[in-house]
């Protein structure tokens, strides 16, 4: 049965049961296609950084900052799966202390064999909680490295999250990441060392051509969020960095496409076998682009 | 299976809950971990949200007598009567027995081999199949063992 807008199941997830909202989610996550007319464009904000910068924390903070101003905030928060068992281990919600569980939506989410993709049904699961009344989606991932970070690609605004001795704003620079990211929050400014990683950060932009502004916060004491807040409100659409965005979401569910596709597996025995070249494994999954 | 791994009230020992909650991962169940010193209402509030099959409550303090039904009771109003729970630490074998009356499928003690829990969630996925009862409020007698 198609989701739609006249779904039971929808019609509660609308009218604040979060019971049916969690379930219309998981349908969504299996495979099921909705069908709801978009009345508003979703507000997505994406959040990626490498693993200890503070990404969860600093989203409790800003969830419960909206919060406090009566917006409803959910979050997305995406984890890898393991390679070999399928399973995953989804920890993100252990640092939600601040923000009021009432006000604000939490659900993790496993890749599932598509580490760093996009997640099947990610976009509808936005348009979903979207039009049932959440204001605020934020999408959290960790990722630094290249194809680590195209899950947030989705979204329409993006915050690097980094913080004193990482030095990760390189890789990041490396992994192409600066071109989609609209601001850099530089954490855990309670720390000493921060001025200096902020400075290092800064130095490492100097060679980009309009670098993301880097935003001094910590989630610890709160101080800098209300300013991040401000700038993370007050960004202007930009054509270039919405290209960038589009490029990577795109090419990231392609990939997914070929590698749900049911010839996948053969083809890539075939090459590992030297049966067929790269090009002709290549041609063959084109060929069948139906079955992709 | 989507299942929920909880520390409820003020015990900070959850070394045991991480190693459970990273054996499911590799026995391939989606596992989401509470964190420390949730309440009866935010461990339900968090299996609502996230949509869990399972709630696995960890708890070494000597409070389950008190969180743990309330915990049972709060998911039957919330009409999550499908859900199981089961309980894994130190809980007396006289303690027992009021935890299954209230709903409990699973109890894992001291000594408990790391693969008893993954072939429960088997088992309790076998018996959804089947249309047996497997959740808190769903009652019946069935229990691991």
């Amino acid at each position: 049965m198609e989701l739609n807008s006249k779904s039971p199941l929808f019609e509660k997830a609308k009218n604040g049961d979060r019971r049916s909202l969690a379930k219309l989610l998981t349908r969504i996550e299996n495979g099921e296609e909705i069908d709801i007319p978009t009345t508003k464009a979703p507000w997505v904000l994406g959040v990626t950084g490498p693993p200890g910068a503070g990404k969860s924390t600093l989203i409790d903070r800003l969830a419960s900052h909206w919060s406090e101003n009566k917006q409803r905030v959910a979050i997305l928060a995406v984890d890898p799966s393991s390679p070999i068992s399928g399973g995953a281990l989804l920890g993100d919600r252990a640092r939600m202390v601040h923000s009021n569980p009432a006000q604000v939506y939490f659900r993790s989410i496993s890749a599932r064999g598509n580490h760093g993709g996009i997640p099947n049904g990610l976009e509808a699961m936005i348009q979903a909680l979207s039009e049932s009344g959440w204001d605020r989606v934020i999408i959290e991932t960790v990722g630094v490295g290249q194809g680590e970070f195209a899950v947030i690609s989705v979204a329409d605004r993006i915050l690097l999250v980094d913080g004193p001795d990482r030095g990760d704003v390189l890789q990041a620079e490396k992994a192409g990441i600066l071109e989609i990211a609209d601001l850099i929050a530089c954490n855990k400014s309670d720390l000493p060392g921060s001025l200096k990683a902020m400075k290092s950060i800064e130095d490492g932009l100097s060679y980009s051509d309009n670098p993301p502004p880097v935003i001094s916060v910590s989630s610890l004491t709160g101080d800098g969020i209300e300013n991040l807040v401000f700038r993370i409100e007050a960004l202007e659409p930009d054509l270039g960095k919405s290209t960038a965005r589009a490029k990577i979401s795109l090419e990231s569910i392609m990939i997914s496409r070929i590698r749900r596709s049911p010839l996948y597996d053969d083809v890539i025995q075939d090459i590992s076998q030297n049966k067929i070249t790269l090009k002709q494994g290549a041609e063959r999954m084109e060929e069948n682009y139906g079955g992709i | 299976m989507r299942v929920v791994i909880a520390k409820a009230g003020l015990d900070g020992h959850d070394r045991g809950a991480k190693i459970i909650a990273r054996a499911m991962r590799d026995g391939g169940h989606e596992v989401i971990y509470t964190g420390l010193r949730r309440t009866p209402e935010q461990i339900v509030a968090i299996a609502r949200d996230e949509d869990a099959s399972a709630i696995g409550i960890s708890t070494l303090s000597g409070a389950h007598a008190r969180l743990i039904p309330s915990i049972c009771q709060l998911l039957r109003a919330e009409g999550m009567d499908e859900v199981t729970v089961f309980v894994g630490g130190i809980i007396p074998d006289i303690d027992r027995g009021p935890l299954y009356d209230c709903g409990v499928r699973a109890i894992f003690g001291p000594g408990t081999s790391v693969n008893d829990p993954i072939r429960f969630l088997e088992n309790v996925n076998e018996r959804i199949q089947q249309n047996l009862p497997v959740g808190v409020g769903q009652g019946g007698t069935w229990r691991w063992s």
